[in-house]
């Protein structure tokens, strides 16, 4: 007993002092105090705004379900509060995450290096014992680890709102394919944020000036999150369904719920297909054929096409993170 | 021959050049020695290429031809970075950082950093530990910049300018202490500075870098040897020996000569002081100067 005592309470500080930042880590964790500052401050507004939120849409459903909504206007009340929350989550909270990696590649890894060039601290670096890689190592490795956690916990929390709150909802029914939904959801948030600050670090390294860095990392982050919106589809084979058209489709294809429709058609009585451009120049054909078609997402292939486009993001990540380190560590400052 | 037997040299440039745009050398045919244990002096005018040489020399970039040896290794060696300090004439710090931080940053990047050191430079400066680096002034910087590279206790201290803007008194309480440090500890100092008369009995090996060459290496005191400095009337006939300075005044006439040989009776000779030596050279860009390969050889 005496022993066991006796050990814990030595091995105690140095459990401690191992999390106690060393060597080259010192000054990288001395140098991201702004942004664990900034990162602790945004973490917790949103961490109470969207906790408050996720309760009033939590309690409104309840009251809706209940007997209250009985109660003269009291449905209506409910209704406009969930209205308006839900207004919030799609024009503040998933633009925020949208935003996200784009800030974090702008203002944490775009001037991470940019700076360290542009004041010539690199060279005071260089004039100390450690080598540049493992300088460079302990100088990416803080704020990614920081970035991380943040986006992991944003992540989290809109996820909870999201599917706890909002795609729950009867009458709000929302999928999570649309791009600003999509990017506040599960793994995106921190597979595009950590992306974000290789590709900013990058731009940092090979422009050398904060500024222009900022600008430069801005522009290509949403040219990314762009381009990546229309290669999102072919990440996974799409289904394909048919349905009698009828009067009410209209010449439309009316997709599973919450999937994401990528193509539709219809097919004519003698077995032409017709796309939706087709459609679109020719309205009167469609709304006459005996079949509709369409190729969708079912939100069963949610999960797994986030997987996919994080492998690649992440694939792209190593590659600049490959580049850094060639740039930083080679003899020519 | 560039053969060097005994200790390596501290500093061993061999045809070393540097260009940063093809066709412009900023540095180039540059070939002596300096032995360990030796303050050496590097003068020039601006833009002679001092501090592309410092660059060189604390591996910022790596020469475009030529070779750079330092202790015996080529300049660039991972094993070399704990053994060279080096201050660079910008003097780069992280603003946000106090001087006690910076300090710090020196002691968990350095295995043989040497705390007493570095607060004995700062304390001398009277600077406070709490003080950011970037509500310092120009001199404080520079202070608290030595001391980093002061309390990592390298072999090599690479030192570009780091007086300059330094108040007379602070300059001259750093150099003696710069100084003291280097003789117990055998350190070998490269310091550049415009100030001649600073650097006078405070070193005692010379590099004078002109137009990017190296006009001159070597042992201060050979070199002060091997040189007159003569006064005469202008009609006398003129000694024998290469001049580098030859200054009619009227018909009195002021010259520097190259040579260890007595000059004749007509002339009046005298050691020259590092200063009117090194004046006499930087004011004629174009006198003769011992061959490139000769100053490796008296260098090393």
């Amino acid at each position: 007993m005496t022993t066991v005592e006796l050990s814990r309470g030595s091995t105690a500080p140095s459990r401690l002092s191992v999390l106690r930042p060393r060597g080259p880590f010192w000054p990288a964790w001395r140098q991201s105090r702004p942004l664990r500052r900034v990162a602790v401050g945004v973490l917790l507004v949103a961490a109470v705004g969207l906790v408050t939120m996720n309760l009033l849409l939590l309690d409104a459903d309840r009251g809706l379900a209940g007997s209250l909504c009985a109660l003269p206007n009291h449905c209506a009340d409910l209704n406009s509060r969930i209205f308006m929350l839900n207004t919030v989550f799609t024009n503040v909270v998933q633009p925020a995450m949208v935003a996200l990696p784009v800030l974090v590649g702008m203002f944490v890894g775009a001037p991470l290096l940019a700076q360290e060039y542009e004041r010539g601290t690199v060279q005071l670096i260089r004039a100390q014992s450690v080598s540049p890689a493992r300088w460079l190592t302990a100088r990416l490795v803080v704020p990614a680890v920081v970035v991380a956690l943040s986006a992991g916990v944003l992540s989290a929390l809109t996820t909870w709102v999201w599917r706890t709150g909002i795609a729950g909802h009867r009458f709000f029914l929302d999928s999570p394919f649309p791009g600003f939904t999509y990017h506040a959801l599960d793994l995106a948030p921190l597979a595009w944020s950590l992306f974000g600050l290789a590709l900013g670090t990058a731009v940092g390294v090979l422009l050398r000036r904060t500024i222009a860095s900022i600008l430069v990392s801005g522009v290509l982050l949403l040219l990314a999150e762009l381009l990546m919106r229309f290669a999102r589809p072919y990440f996974l084979p799409l289904v394909h369904g048919s349905a009698p058209n009828s009067r009410n489709h209209l010449g439309m294809f009316i997709q599973p719920s919450q999937s994401w429709l990528v193509n539709s058609g219809a097919v004519l009585a003698d077995g032409t297909r017709l796309s939706e451009a087709d459609c679109s120049r020719n309205y009167q054909a469609c709304q006459d054929a005996p079949t509709v078609w369409g190729e969708y997402h079912p939100v069963s292939h949610f999960v797994p096409m986030q997987l996919v486009e994080s492998g690649v993001l992440l694939v792209l990540t190593a590659a600049l993170v490959v580049l850094v380190y060639r740039r930083v560590t080679r003899a020519v400052l | 021959m560039t053969e060097v037997t005994g200790p390596a040299p501290a500093v061993h440039a061999v045809g070393l050049g540097k260009s940063y745009r093809r066709g412009q050398w900023a540095l180039r045919h540059c070939g002596f020695a300096v032995p360990a244990g030796r303050v050496c002096g590097v003068v020039g005018p601006n833009g002679a290429g001092k501090s592309t040489l410092f660059g060189l020399m604390a591996h910022l970039f790596a020469p475009s031809e030529g070779e750079l040896r330092v202790f015996g290794e080529p300049a660039g060696t991972p094993a070399l970075r704990a053994r060279i300090g080096s201050v660079t004439q910008s003097r780069p710090l992280y603003p946000s950082f106090t001087v006690e931080e910076t300090l710090r940053l020196g002691r968990e990047l350095n295995p043989g950093w040497d705390e007493a050191c570095a607060q004995r430079v700062i304390e001398l400066g009277g600077l406070s530990p709490r003080a950011r680096v970037g509500s310092l002034s120009g001199g404080q910087r520079s202070r608290v910049a030595l001391a980093l590279a002061m309390a990592k206790r390298p072999e090599l201290l690479l030192l570009d300018e780091p007086m300059a803007d330094l108040d007379p008194l602070a300059r001259h309480d750093l150099m003696g202490l710069l100084l003291s440090d280097a003789a117990e500890r055998a350190t070998t100092v490269m310091i550049s500075s415009h100030l001649l008369a600073e650097l006078d009995g405070a070193i005692d090996h010379v590099l004078l870098v002109q137009s990017g060459r190296v006009r001159l290496a070597g042992d201060l005191d050979e070199i002060l040897d091997g040189h007159r400095l003569v006064t005469g009337l202008a009609d006398a006939p003129r000694p024998p020996g290469d001049a580098v300075e030859w200054r009619v005044t009227g018909r009195q006439v002021t010259g520097l000569l190259r040579t260890d040989s007595p000059v004749p009776d007509a002339w009046e000779p005298s050691r020259p002081q590092l200063e009117q030596l090194l004046l006499g050279y930087l004011r004629n860009p174009d006198a003769p100067v011992p061959s490139a390969p000769s100053t490796c050889e008296a260098a090393a």
